[in-house]
């Protein structure tokens, strides 16, 4: 028996290559720099990775193919996970530069870049998986760095409280959706994703799925539903989203989320789109659930982190049922569900990261995060109190916002396939929303502050104001301007070409 | 009887006296040192079930590391608080009771029930055989085929370091500055004097009760009067 | 009987001349050397009052950090086991591979040297 060890080809992993160096660079600075320079310098170099990785990825547009023995999958689907992963690690830079320097007396700028590029590095490589190992370790690798990551302010209590719910519970969403890749693996003989479709494809003609495969299934569709926060399996999300530091939540409700998402729809769309019938159903089911659950809790909210974090839920929601939306149509996939999912990613990203930016602007003006911190912001800064007007609208759903167009593609595609029902929950479940996100520009705008309570210093944070810049105009421009985001996305379905080529290899 | 029959009655005996010694025996540490007991009798009987790196892996891992994690972990506990926690409330144990007694029975129904499912795809046992073991087809799949996945658990590995260094350090020592004070020096006494109490090593000392007597520094005595630094200043 | 045929006999073997000599050490030791205890001796601390409570304490959480790194650098070798069985077959590729992986560990373990990880102070 002799091994066959495949010569990779280096530059369709560049983005990721490019990332890694990065991270490891970052560690050794942290390890051994001085430590006046750190904060420049470390946040120069991780902006300076996660900027290159974007132009490396951008320029491998159109390009498909496997590698490492077929891990790794180059498509549509990856270059547009990778691009959204990396913007929002820009921007969760951005956001969290002023936090890390303020506190940078206590806790290091360095663990915690070094932290964020690795998990940066797993979320990427969850999106290039083409295989369940790889799937499996790259959301390990982000996972525990996003524990660590919660607990970062560990002097705190509800930090501690909030990183340990959610490294246990993360750990079972583990086990369980490793339990359900074996079981796919015993029933299809493969752990290839493209050789698993293949395998079922073949099994499914003229017959009924076995119950290991149902199984496996299912049982995938819970580790995923844990890390991507969909009820019932949503426990840990508050408190973990409360605990965390505030830029750390921006984060961990875009990255890691899109990472779950994405990984999930490698395996659904990519290895079972024959059982999809099944999967549809369940998720579709999964998706009313999370969306009205969601939102009604999140009315009860007097903190605004924590009603971001039920808001986040609920977001969970209408991106499950984007998913649930793939049809098989005479054995091809209709392009329009996955695309809706991507794209509400972006949208997502920029409105989400952008309305926990406002909450670190506002806790770096000595202020908490319930909702008497913002009464009268528009009267004390009315730019921060317009931003967050903004974010708010577009999380709502309104137009001419991000967050609109992002609902619109996915009620579109719902209802190409005959999904109404799910249609009309999104539309009610936005109609509940609007209660809460109002109600905190109500308070901004018609509520004054009772007493001052600015005991802290101010921090000057230009790379704050700088992505909240960016992060406003991105909501305003790329919803009237979505053409070229969606024709992007659109490329997700030459995942099924490269599958075609891989297999006829 | 033959001698295959002989060994899986001493080994599953062992694991199962050692077992029963984990939840009977008093002293925890007792109870951790037993379960040694136990995972190494676990590794005996997956090896005569002809799972080698199964067995490997349970010592490895198992009596390796997972169990000087339980003995630091009762290390940690205050000893004066242990009993209580030991014995678990009744409600606590009921439950567990009740629970252990299901998982045995779906243990069992699924030995009464089970079935050979056919073996697909390319990994199957005749592929093992031919490469001479399991641990032998494991390595070499590992390093071929899913190199990548193993460079990466490498990282995972590093995060978890990176892990333990943020969360578990106590004092961030790298972050404070270092005082260093010579009685050698002219000045080391008068300083010494002025530091306050020395504050080196503080053992058996809770964190919140914890106060450092020179704003956030370190004191360092030494006997080397060129190693003095004046407390104004920091040194490396 | 394939089993006593097989060459897991020589880790048996070995298994019991483990016991055999740990055993040995401590017992040739206790039986050969001298033993004459009196209640001085034997008394718990020899210049202080007999214990009342367990003398146990409570280690601060720096242990756990120790422990923490040994059980990552433990499973490095579950990881290098499968490879030093197949070193022969999978040649200058596996230890390519392998190279990588350990350096990569390496790079953790400088980062909890310089971080003071393994310091004890």
């Amino acid at each position: 028996m002799t091994v066959h060890l495949e010569n990779p080809d280096w530059g369709m992993v560049l983005p990721q290559l490019i990332v890694l160096v990065a991270a490891i660079v970052v560690s050794l600075l942290d390890a051994f720099l001085p430590k006046e320079r750190h904060f420049t310098v470390i946040t120069g170099v991780t902006l300076a990775g996660f900027g290159a990785a974007i132009v490396a990825q951008l320029s491998q547009r159109g390009e498909t193919g496997t590698t490492f023995h077929g891990l790794f999958q180059l498509d549509g689907l990856t270059v547009f996970l990778n691009l959204v992963i990396l913007v929002a690690a820009v921007l969760t830079v951005l956001i969290s530069a002023s936090y890390v320097e303020y506190l940078d007396s206590k806790m290091g700028t360095g663990e915690f870049y070094t932290l964020l590029t690795f998990a940066v590095f797993g979320a990427m490589l969850t999106a290039s998986a083409g295989d369940m190992v790889m799937l499996y370790v790259g959301i390990e690798l982000t996972s525990i760095a996003t524990y660590i990551l919660t607990a970062f302010a560990k002097r705190r209590t509800t930090a501690l409280e909030g990183a340990f719910k959610y490294f246990l519970l993360g750990l079972f969403a583990s086990a369980i959706l490793l339990y359900g890749m074996s079981w796919i693996y015993g029933s299809t003989g493969s752990t290839g994703l493209n050789e698993i479709s293949a395998s079922l494809t073949a099994a499914l003609t003229g017959s009924e799925p076995n119950a290991g495969m149902i199984l496996g299934m299912l049982l995938v569709i819970v580790g995923f539903s844990f890390k991507l926060a969909a009820v019932p399996f949503h426990f840990w999300t508050p408190d973990a989203y409360d605990g965390a530091p505030t830029p750390v939540t921006g984060y961990m409700s875009v990255i890691p989320k899109a990472a779950a998402a994405v990984a999930m729809i490698r395996i659904l769309v990519q290895g079972l789109e024959s059982l999809a019938d099944d999967w549809t159903m369940v998720l579709a089911v999964l998706a009313f659930v999370t969306m009205l659950f969601g939102n009604i809790v999140a009315i009860s909210q007097t903190d605004v982190k924590r009603m971001l974090a039920y808001s986040s839920i609920a977001h969970t929601g209408y991106m499950i049922a984007g998913i649930a939306a793939f049809r098989l149509i005479d054995g091809m996939a209709g392009e329009r569900s996955i695309s809706s999912v991507l794209y509400y990613l972006i949208a997502y990203t920029f409105m989400n990261i952008g309305a926990f930016a406002i909450v670190v602007w506002v806790q770096h003006r000595g202020d908490g995060t319930t909702l008497g911190d913002f009464a009268g912001l528009a009267s004390r800064s009315p730019l921060a109190a317009l931003a967050m007007t903004v974010f708010l609208v577009s999380l709502m759903g309104i137009p001419p916002t991000i967050g609109f167009y992002a609902k619109y593609y996915v009620i579109v595609a719902l209802l190409e396939s005959n999904l109404l029902w799910l249609a009309m929950t999104i539309v009610m479940a936005s109609a509940i929303s609007a209660y809460f996100y109002l109600r905190v520009v109500a308070v901004m705008y018609f509520q004054e502050k009772s007493e001052d309570t600015t005991g802290r210093p101010i921090v000057a944070s230009p790379l704050l104001n700088l992505g909240i810049g960016v992060m406003v105009v991105g909501v305003l421009a790329l919803g009237l301007f979505s053409s070229p985001i969606i024709n992007l996305a659109n490329d997700w379905t030459n995942l099924f070409s490269v599958a075609a080529l891989a297999m006829g290899r | 009887m033959s001698w295959e029959l002989v060994f899986f009655a001493v080994f599953s005996a062992a694991m199962l006296l050692t077992g029963i010694g984990v939840v009977a025996l008093e002293n925890p540490v007792h109870s951790a040192i037993s379960l040694v007991g136990c995972f190494i009798n676990v590794a005996a009987l997956f090896v005569m079930l002809g799972a080698e790196f199964l067995g490997v892996l349970q010592i490895i891992i198992y009596t390796g590391a997972v169990l000087v994690l339980v003995l630091f972990t009762i290390m940690l506990v205050d000893p004066n608080k242990l009993p209580a926690f030991y014995v678990g409330k009744p409600m606590q144990r009921n439950v567990s009771a009740i629970v252990g007694a299901i998982l045995m029975v779906e243990l069992g129904v699924a030995i009464v029930t089970r079935v050979a499912l056919e073996q697909i795809g390319p990994h199957t046992n005749a592929m093992v055989d031919q490469m001479g073991g399991n641990v032998q087809a494991i390595g070499q799949v590992m390093l071929s085929e899913y190199a990548l996945a193993f460079e990466v658990a490498s990282l995972v590995l590093t995060v978890g370091v990176v892990g333990a260094v943020v969360v578990g350090l106590p004092n961030r020592l790298g972050a404070l500055d270092t005082v260093t004070m010579s009685l050698g020096h002219s000045r080391g006494a008068e300083d010494a004097i002025a530091a306050g109490p020395k504050f080196e090593s503080p053992m058996n000392i809770p964190a919140e009760r914890y106060v450092a007597p020179v704003g956030e520094r370190k004191v360092v005595m030494t006997k080397d009067p060129d190693k003095y630094t004046h407390p104004g200043e920091t040194s490396k | 009987m394939e089993f006593l045929g097989s060459n897991w006999i020589v880790v048996v073997f070995m298994v019991v001349a483990t016991f055999i000599m740990g055993f040995a050490m401590a017992g040739i030791s206790s039986v050969v050397g001298p033993s004459r205890p009196n209640k001085a001796k034997s008394a718990p601390y020899e210049s202080g009052i007999p214990d009342i409570k367990p003398v146990r304490p409570q280690f601060t959480a720096r242990f756990y950090v120790i422990g923490m790194l040994f059980v990552i650098f433990d499973l490095e070798a579950a990881f290098m086991y499968p490879w030093a069985v197949n070193f022969d077959v999978l040649g200058m590729g596996g230890f390519v591979h392998m190279m990588i992986f350990v350096s990569l560990l390496l790079l953790s373990y400088v980062y909890a040297w310089k971080k003071g990880a393994l310091e004890w102070v």
